[in-house]
């Protein structure tokens, strides 16, 4: 079976008076049927951008290249018409603040059955039923009663749940979300994480959840792809990554994180990149332990070593040795 | 290493290791202050610089005045028995042609100008330091007090602008003593203080509404954990954080100024200093008369000088307001 | 005996909201902090965990008196700071102070770095030479002094956090409460600073309010925890007890939420999942205020509200039936 999306060399830049901010710089990314990929990255990861450049969400003066297939659709350069066919029908994306995706002068029920007439025909009664049926199924108590509501009335973890509604209205066959945990309490976190799951088994939609936290990577991924300075670091399945991280961005992350046990925290240290500006070579080396002249000039690039994809320089080479 | 937690090693660095420092920290070379920053913004606003330029040359042209002009304020250019001098259309002798005694007009602008600016300045600064203060304070205390306030710049602006301008003048010219302490309703003393009475509300409003955003800053709540006092905190956080709204108020209020007292002149109630001075409104309000007989020059050029006046004001507080506007900032 | 740097007795904090619908306007209560008592002794890290309406960044503002408390004690060093005037309390401000959750709004963007770092120094007329200070202060806290004359827009968020911690520390102090102090930052830059905070700690002596909402960063912190909820205290106890035999079942549950960074475990644990959300402080729960959510709760936890008490050693719980493995709930949290 083909993957489902897949991104080949997809690149995206800003033009902002400090300069041309390089924030995607070739990314390679598969996503088959009904699997749950987990992208982890920190600020300036390129992690966010690049789905929004899919999605068409970006700025006109984003300047984006490469491609972008769903399901056959090619999406980089599409029409607006085409974009707009598959934006909330075959591809739909949630936020981390609900707050501001939702319109709060509509009732919640009305906007749910805005997103489904805006994809598909059918009476406006059916079309409300299927709202409170879309309720029901992410979760929340009294559905009919919450759909005459307005955003205001609901709290944090329920306005994301009605995003998850929102954006599974039409079925679609990739959901992305982008840190739609981050701002909840870790039990409403928790909460949200089983409704997402359950949505997925129940529509085999393929999920995409960008975030920075290894905890809830370790909960719901399938796969994993460590994304750094606009570029993908290490791609592997859930368990091998955790067992043998094969890029020292990914071991440095997880050696940052408290743990049982712990005495000292291990820092990456330095800060993200500048994506003006980026280091040649590979961009992780200035804060990178292990880092050699090579390192400089290395190309990017991901190759399989033992469990996972790395595109360690130094990792392939031992790799390549053994 | 920036991030690490050991600093002693850090106090021996050499340059050349802090500047690769400062490239990994991602701190650019230069420092920029924001102060810079709106400079720069302000000066890609191609309007306001332009109006900066004309205005900085007419206020120094202004002020060199008996250099500048070429007759006195109250001079007739030429003794009468010459010929006729006065309502005279604009020629070699007079640029801007002369007015009903033969006073040359275009002198006259000039020294109108610098009554008109002086008294806008003036008034605007002084209703900006009222304004600055009433409002700052509000804002920061709150409660009971930043009620009344509230509702005592309410009642003052609930007058009709002019109307309240013209009883208060007559209300207050006839007082002795304050006529005294301020001078005559004519006098361009008593018009200061009369705008700064109508102006100051305005700020005040500005400014409550800035500080109430400002101080639930976290910047703020820390010169609190330190022990600052209130008036420590307008000063030194809230204001100069506020300098965009300032600096707008600023140039509106100099508009308004100007034009209230055209307005005032208008009706009879403007300045006169005496010896035939003059302000911009003034010229206005003199030539009502003398364009029905068609001498156009009498009110073309000093309405035009008031307009030009205005314009270059208006077109730098755009300028200031996009400079100092923080939505447009870069942040990294 | 000494007695403790912070001492907290019975903390309440209500606040006031206006609420208008049409013509009338109803004045209603939030009861953010209602009755809270702990003690931070000298050297000690106090961990305060709880989620959104929790109360907890309301206590730390209540203890430094940033936000005056409606009732209860606050003594620092036994000296019961809760009625002093401005005035009296000004001196001292210079023993406790505060590091704030946001790098990016608590910094004076108008200010270099230095002289923010400087600030407490020139309120309270602290004679000499600044500046040396502010060197001093940027090595300690990892940055280089040069860093002084720059402005905190060209600093990246847990650099921002550092000249925080420096500020905090212009004065000497002896308390410090820390709000979230590591939330905002990237996982690795977090670690960073909470080396930092423990290298201070332990040079200089302090004693620390931590106060936030990961449960990880806190447990790998503190010496103490308490835990709370709604306004008030659950469970306190020893960081690592509580870690390993919590008692509440909010506390439980709230342990059983955090994911852990291990796929292997993670996806096999048993989870206790809380059904609906946090209830509102205007109007919170009668009794035992977790009882709306809580799994194991009865009848008695409606009329009666369970107080603090000791369970063995210093290890503080607030339940009627504390210690009894809930029901684990599955499902979509309804």
């Amino acid at each position: 079976m083909s993957p489902i999306l897949s991104t080949r060399d997809l690149r995206v830049s800003f033009p902002t008076p400090a300069g041309t901010v390089l924030a995607v710089r070739g990314v390679n990314l598969d996503v088959e049927r009904g699997e749950v990929v987990g992208i982890v990255g920190e600020s300036g990861s390129g992690k966010s951008v690049s789905f929004l450049s899919i999605m068409g969400l970006l700025p006109s003066s984003a300047v984006i290249t490469g491609s972008a297939v769903l399901d056959g659709t090619e999406l980089i350069g599409a029409s607006d018409k085409t974009i707009r066919s598959v934006r909330g029908k075959r591809m739909a994306m949630i936020f981390q603040d609900p707050l501001s995706a939702l319109n709060p002068v509509h009732r919640i029920g009305d906007q749910i059955v805005e997103m489904i007439l805006a994809h598909q025909t059918m009476p406006k009664q059916q079309a409300h039923d299927r709202a409170v049926e879309l309720l029901d199924l992410v979760g929340l108590p009294q559905p009919a009663l919450r759909a005459k509501q307005y955003p205001h009335e609901f709290s944090g973890g329920m306005r994301q749940r009605v995003m998850i509604a929102m954006a599974i209205a039409n079925e679609p066959d990739v959901l992305v979300a982008d840190e739609p945990t981050t701002a909840l309490d870790v039990t409403v976190q928790a909460q949200i994480l089983d409704v997402l799951m359950e949505v997925k088994s129940r529509l085999n939609t393929a999920v995409v959840f960008i975030t920075h936290d290894l905890g809830v990577i370790a909960r719901i991924a399938d796969r994993v792809e460590v994304m750094y300075a606009g570029m993908t670091v290490e791609r592997a399945q859930v368990n091998d990554m955790f067992e043998t991280p094969g890029h020292p961005y990914t071991r440095g992350l997880m050696a940052s994180l408290p743990q049982a046990g712990r005495q000292r925290l291990e820092p990456i240290v330095g800060s993200p990149p500048n994506m003006i500006a980026p280091p040649s070579g590979c961009a992780f080396r200035p804060r990178c332990s292990e880092a050699t002249d090579e390192c400089s000039s290395a190309p990017m690039e991901l190759v399989q070593v033992g469990r996972t994809e790395t595109a360690c320089i130094r990792a392939q080479h031992e790799g390549a040795a053994t | 290493m920036p991030d690490s937690t050991r600093g002693s090693s850090l106090s021996k660095r050499s340059a050349a290791t802090q500047a690769t420092t400062d490239a990994v920290a991602g701190l650019t070379v230069a420092s920029v202050s924001p102060r810079r920053m709106a400079y720069m913004r302000f000066r890609a606003h191609k309007a306001a610089s332009v109006s900066v330029v004309i205005l900085a040359f007419l206020v120094i042209y202004v002020l060199m005045s008996p250099l500048t002009t070429r007759y006195g304020v109250n001079e007739q250019i030429f003794d009468i028995s010459q010929g006729k001098n006065y309502n005279l259309a604009p020629r070699a002798e007079a640029w801007f042609g002369t007015d009903s005694i033969g006073r040359d007009l275009y002198s006259r602008i000039i020294f109108g100008l610098r009554v008109s600016l002086l008294l806008g300045i003036l008034a605007s600064a002084f209703s900006l330091a009222v304004g600055v203060a009433v409002g700052s304070y509000a804002g920061l205390k709150g409660g009971r007090f930043d009620d009344v306030v509230m509702r005592l710049t309410d009642v003052f602006l609930a007058f009709p602008f002019l109307v309240a301008l013209l009883v208060i003048r007559n209300v207050l010219g006839a007082v002795p003593w304050i006529t005294a302490v301020i001078g005559e309703p004519s006098s361009i003393r008593f018009l200061v203080v009369l705008f700064t009475i109508f102006g100051w509300m305005g700020v005040a409003r500005i400014l409550r509404a800035q500080v109430m955003a400002l101080k639930e800053r976290e910047f703020v709540e820390a010169a609190r954990a330190a022990g600052a006092t209130n008036w420590y905190i307008i000063r030194k956080h809230l204001i100069p954080n506020s300098t965009g709204p300032i600096l707008v108020a600023l140039s509106l209020g100099v508009v308004g100024v100007i034009v209230s007292e055209a307005t005032l002149s208008l009706f009879g109630y403007g300045p006169s200093p005496g010896d035939g001075a003059t302000s911009l409104g003034l010229l206005v309000a003199e030539s009502k008369l003398a364009v029905r007989a068609g001498y156009w020059w009498l009110a073309l050029y000093p309405f035009a000088a008031l307009l030009l006046v205005t314009l270059c004001v208006s077109f730098i507080g755009d300028g200031l307001r996009d400079a100092f506007d923080p939505k447009q900032s870069v942040e990294q | 005996m000494n007695s403790p740097v912070l001492s907290v007795t019975d903390l309440v904090k209500e606040f006031y909201v206006k609420t208008t619908s049409g013509l009338r306007s109803a004045r209603q209560t939030v009861y953010a902090v209602s009755g809270v008592s702990f003690a931070v002794e000298e050297g000690q890290t106090f961990g305060l965990v709880g989620e959104s309406g929790s109360g907890k960044s309301t206590v730390g503002r209540c203890v430094l008196r940033l936000l005056e408390p409606t009732s209860g004690q606050v003594a620092f060093n036994g000296h019961d700071i809760t009625n002093l005037s401005q005035a009296e309390l000004r001196p001292l401000r210079k023993q406790m102070q505060i590091v704030f959750q946001d790098p990016y709004a608590s910094l004076d963007p108008r200010l270099t770095v230095g002289t923010s770092i400087a600030e407490p120094l020139v309120v309270h007329k602290v004679p000499g030479d600044h500046a040396e200070k502010v060197a001093s202060l940027l090595e300690l806290v990892g940055l280089s002094p040069d860093h002084a004359r720059r402005f905190p827009h060209e600093f990246s968020g847990g650099q921002r956090q550092r000249v925080g911690v420096a500020r905090a520390l212009a004065l000497n102090p002896s308390l410090l409460i820390l709000d979230e102090p590591v939330s905002a930052l990237d996982v690795s830059i977090q670690a960073g600073v909470v080396n930092l905070l423990q290298d201070i700690q332990k040079d200089l002596g302090l004693s620390y309010v931590f106060i936030a909402h990961d449960l990880s960063v806190v447990r790998h912190i503190s010496d103490v925890i308490g835990v709370m909820y709604l306004g008030k205290l659950v469970e306190v106890g020893p960081a690592e007890s509580v870690y390993t035999a919590p008692l509440h079942p909010y506390t439980m549950a709230l342990l059983s939420a955090v994911p852990e960074p291990n796929p292997v475990v993670e996806r096999v644990r048993q989870r206790i999942v809380l059904s609906g959300e946090v209830p509102s402080p205007i109007d919170p729960p009668s009794g035992c205020r977790f009882r709306t959510r809580c799994p194991r709760a009865e009848e008695r936890c409606t009329l009666e509200e369970p107080k603090l008490s000791a369970s063995g050693g210093n290890h503080q719980v607030a339940c009627h039936f504390p210690n009894e493995v809930p029901v684990a709930l599955g499902g979509a949290g309804r």
